[in-house]
């Protein structure tokens, strides 16, 4: 059908795509300044204050936090727990929903109660703190950051309620075939819900990369701190991590002083952190967008 | 005879369960503070164990005779056959355990004083003392004041905007330029609030931020954003709308996919204009996401920010405007060390929420006739 359009309407197309290219600006402008300024050497920092590109890009700010013990020690701490965390979480999360998927199995019921009560009542941050740092005495090891969180339970009713809409007929004829229910779950099942559970998985490891709380609370030593926690500390306090104090005195071959960019540092660590995830979101968005829709449950 | 199983359980756990709470209030309670078992267990061991017998018989009679089941077949064969599946939800349910209803008796501390060397159990009773503490300082008032008050005006001031921004969205032509405008406005929503507050000190800090530089190059006062106690609640709306809004688009351009194009042809063919199609078809499309979704928020509208407020809050803020009971929870708990006093405040905050969580999911019921639970 073909539509004329009024004047009116051909302003406010070009009104409504100016205003989303400006959206676009003010969400795109902010990392791109952020990775400008850590490009930037200390003297032209000082002297420009709006730099869109900077004369001489200089890459000091990564070599120095690349050559400290911390940035490299909690890069690794972030995907250590990030990746024991996603795979333990969304295993076991869609194998208690495939248990829990089936009506039949006695106490379904009960144990599907026992879920749905941890959304409505927990011990509190003050209570938690104390069994997981006192009682379980997992403070300053690493499962304190990723255990506490492996089941979440809005993942398992997504889970749960995409295990249940499968075609009963396929279990049916491998366990007529001879098929136990493990052999049924990982032969047939996980094969069929890679995408569902990979879009959990998705939000899982978003979700521990970014998490800083409860290494703020269970981590003692400074050097299990994960990167997301160094930043805060270095950035959001203000307080220089041990392990950069260094930067002052630092010189290069000939002796000469070298004034490092402070902000270009800090910010530095900060496009080290999100680095991984803008080069990934690409090609992963549109799976992030579907696990809102999936189970029509905020994400 | 099918039912007396039922009768003969609940016996055997009542005795079980007053046993134990007759050795905790002799042993532990009542100012005895140790386990002292040749003085306060020999009667509730001796109970505890006829309630144990009992329970075992009675759930050996259920396994075993198939009298007592409703198909005739013993339990026991169901299990067996199960075993796998049983195995499959161990682990799951072993975490939940673990983490999620092991803590819970740490609630008591609430009214206990606690004392390191006691630990939460053996710590002396003091009734509400703590809530007490807490709601007879000024401070109270200020902590409930301003969560109410951030949560309220956050959902007002945020809760529009992705419906504004979704009906715009839908109004582009180009379904190309729609998908990039998508892909970016998605991005923020996965940096965490730390890097975002990163991203606003390289922006907005008095000495090396890029604005701030700017201004002082033109020969202006910087702009103190990050530090102004007045500034803060502005500062919480905005940097929630530049994460938040355009991830909160999805669940609305969801719906809108769904309206039938021939109704916008129809209405056309009617003389309908585009704003009145926007106003007569697509906002009664998404009219229900809309009132799910705001019922869902008002349901945490206590203490939903706190990773926000964390990150966002200063030396300036954080004992006035930007103290809210999660926050002070965590100063006074964590930092300070009163866990008696900050569980206190948790299990009154905890209250409140479920009361919310409730209600609001009892409106989505009504609503919609199913809930999210």
């Amino acid at each position: 059908m073909k539509i004329k359009h009024s004047f009116g309407e051909r302003l406010f197309d070009w009104l409504n795509v100016a205003f989303f290219l400006l959206t676009t600006v003010l969400i795109l402008f902010p990392f791109y300044n952020m990775i400008v300024i850590t490009l930037t050497s200390n003297a032209e920092f000082m002297r420009r204050p709006f730099i869109l590109f900077p004369e001489q890009p200089t890459l000091e700010a990564y070599r120095y936090i690349f050559s400290t013990a911390l940035i490299p020690r909690a890069y690794m701490i972030t995907i250590t727990v990030t990746v024991c965390g996603t795979i333990l979480s969304t295993l076991i999360t869609s194998m208690l929903a495939y248990g829990l998927s089936k009506r039949a199995l006695h106490g379904q019921k009960f144990f599907m109660v026992y879920l749905l009560i941890t959304m409505f009542f927990s011990g509190g941050l003050i209570p938690s703190y104390y069994n997981i740092s006192k009682t379980l005495n997992l403070g300053n090891t690493l499962f304190a950051l990723f255990l506490p969180g492996t089941v979440n339970v809005f993942n398992f009713v997504i889970i749960r309620s995409f295990f249940m809409q499968l075609p009963a007929s396929m279990e049916e004829s491998a366990r007529i075939d001879g098929a136990n229910d493990l052999q049924i779950l990982f032969r047939i099942i996980y094969p069929l819900s890679i995408a569902t559970l990979a879009t959990i998985a998705l939000f899982v490891a978003v979700g521990l990369w970014n998490s800083w709380f409860s290494a703020q609370l269970y981590m003692r030593s400074e050097r299990l701190y994960p990167l997301q926690l160094v930043i805060r500390n270095y950035v959001v306090r203000n307080a220089k991590p041990a392990d950069m104090q260094n930067m002052e005195g630092l010189r290069d071959a000939s002796g000469m002083r070298i004034y490092l960019n402070d902000s270009g540092v800090k910010l530095a660590c900060a496009v080290v952190s999100a680095v991984p995830l803008l080069l990934i979101y690409p090609f992963i968005q549109r799976y992030f967008e579907k696990g809102v829709t999936i189970g029509a449950i905020k994400g | 005879m099918r039912k007396a199983w039922k009768s003969v359980a609940a016996l055997s756990i009542l005795m079980i369960i007053s046993g134990a709470a007759w050795y905790i209030t002799r042993a532990g309670v009542i100012g005895n503070k140790d386990w002292d078992f040749a003085a306060y267990g020999r009667g509730p061991a001796l109970l505890i164990t006829a309630g144990a017998a009992l329970l075992i018989a009675n759930v050996a009679a259920y396994f075993f005779l198939p009298s007592l089941r409703t198909y005739g077949r013993p339990l026991w064969l169901d299990l067996k056959r199960d075993r796998y599946m049983y195995l499959l939800i161990l682990p799951g349910i072993l975490v939940v355990f673990l983490f999620s209803y092991l803590p819970m008796y740490g609630v008591i501390l609430a009214f206990k004083e606690y004392k390191i060397k006691s630990g939460i159990v053996f710590s002396q009773w003091v009734g509400l003392q703590n809530f007490n503490r807490f709601f007879g300082r000024s401070v109270s008032r200020q902590v409930i004041g301003n969560t109410l008050f951030i949560g309220v005006t956050q959902l007002l001031v945020t809760f529009p905007v992705p419906i504004i921004l979704a009906l715009l969205l839908n109004e582009l032509r180009s379904h190309k330029y729609r998908r990039v405008i998508q892909s970016v406005i998605y991005l923020p929503h996965f940096i965490s609030w730390v890097i975002v507050y990163t991203l606003l000190f390289s922006l907005f800090s008095m000495t090396s931020g890029m604005v701030s530089k700017m201004l002082v190059s033109m020969g202006l006062q910087p702009l103190n954003v990050l530090t102004n106690p007045n500034g803060f609640y502005g500062l919480l709306y905005m940097s929630s709308i530049w994460k938040e809004a355009g991830w909160g688009t999805i669940i609305f351009m969801a719906a809108i996919t769904g309206v039938d194009q021939q109704m916008y042809e129809a209405s056309y063919l009617d003389g309908a204009n585009r704003f009145q199609q926007c106003v007569h078809i697509t906002l009664p499309a998404i009219a229900f996401s809309i009132t799910t979704m705001l019922i869902l928020n008002v349901g945490s509208v206590m203490g939903a920010n706190f990773d926000q407020i964390m990150n966002l809050r200063t030396d300036a803020t954080k004992t006035t405007v930007a103290q809210v009971i999660d926050t002070y929870i965590y100063d006074m708990g964590v930092e300070k060390g009163q866990y008696d006093l900050s569980t206190a405040i948790g299990l009154f905050q905890q209250v409140i929420n479920c009361i919310l969580l409730f209600a609001s999911n009892m409106v989505v019921q009504r609503t919609s006739g199913e809930g999210f639970f």
